[in-house]
């Protein structure tokens, strides 16, 4: 009998994540236009844009932090990887580090999740209390802060630099004298 | 001695060593990193520029003149975009 083969740092991170799925990342996932009938067969919200065809997020078949249909999922969920599990598999963030940013922000989704109005998902409050363009929102200030919590630290730390940004943030400029002691 | 304090209309929130901060009547949000984390925490109290000083001097390596400087251009931008302060004296 051969040992159990060590699981690889890669799945015990997504496996421990999730988030992609939540819509804390997307507002939607891109399906190729073969998928559309297994997608709609699967229950996922499929959305059909003048250009494209994608399901919107956060997915209905996700279970906890697990895919609901592993074996049957879209394509561009086998091959998504966020900038984290980038980090990770190129031996660049060791995997507790990522673990402990996943923990970080599973506490931060749970403060905007305490504030979330009901049947609200995330891209659409994003939308809504993060606008990209025009006068910032004033509604809303403890929803706002949580929101802005988290998406500032997605952006940073899971979302590619080739996704842009969610957010639009001020950044209030450090010294660049000064190293700590 | 100017004094230094936090507006009502700012809320703020730790991001591991970072800081995000709302305010709330401009509906801007703020990033903080830093030596600027390091500034806001430490404005928790009123503070004046000396005092935020010879608090960072004991976790920075600086100097007191670059880090006066350095400082008292950090609050400016902080009070420019009303995160900040001057308490009435």
């Amino acid at each position: 009998m051969s040992d159990p083969q060590p699981v690889p740092d890669g799945v015990l991170l997504c496996t421990s994540c999730g988030l992609c799925c939540t819509g804390a990342l997307h507002d939607t996932a891109a399906l190729d236009e073969d998928e559309e009938q297994a997608a709609l067969a699967a229950g996922l919200p499929v959305v059909r844009g003048a250009e494209r065809l994608d399901f919107a997020l956060p997915c209905p078949r996700l279970e906890g932090t697990r895919c609901g249909i592993y074996p049957d999922r879209p394509r561009v969920c086998a091959r998504y990887k966020c900038n984290l599990l980038l980090e990770v598999e190129s031996g660049a963030l060791p995997l507790a580090t990522a673990l402990g940013r996943v923990r970080t922000a599973g506490t931060l989704l749970a403060n905007v999740a305490t504030s979330l109005p009901a049947g609200a998902a995330l891209p659409e409050i994003r939308a809504h209390l993060l606008p990209r363009t025009g006068e910032p929102r004033r509604d809303h200030p403890a929803l706002r802060l949580h929101l802005t919590a988290l998406t500032a630290f997605l952006d940073r730390h899971f979302r590619k630099p080739s996704e842009g940004r969610l957010l639009d943030i001020r950044a209030i400029a450090s010294p660049s004298s000064g190293t700590p002691t | 001695m100017t004094l230094y304090r936090r507006t009502s209309a700012t809320l703020f929130a730790d991001v591991d060593q970072d800081v995000v901060a709302l305010q709330a009547d401009r509906g801007y949000c703020y990033g903080m990193e830093g030596v600027t984390a390091e500034v806001w925490k430490l404005l928790e109290q009123p503070a004046d520029l000396n005092t935020l000083c010879n608090r960072l001097m004991t976790q920075f390596e600086v100097d007191r003149v670059t880090c006066e400087a350095d400082v008292a251009e950090l609050l400016q931008q902080m009070e420019a975009e009303q995160l900040i302060e001057r308490v009435p004296g």
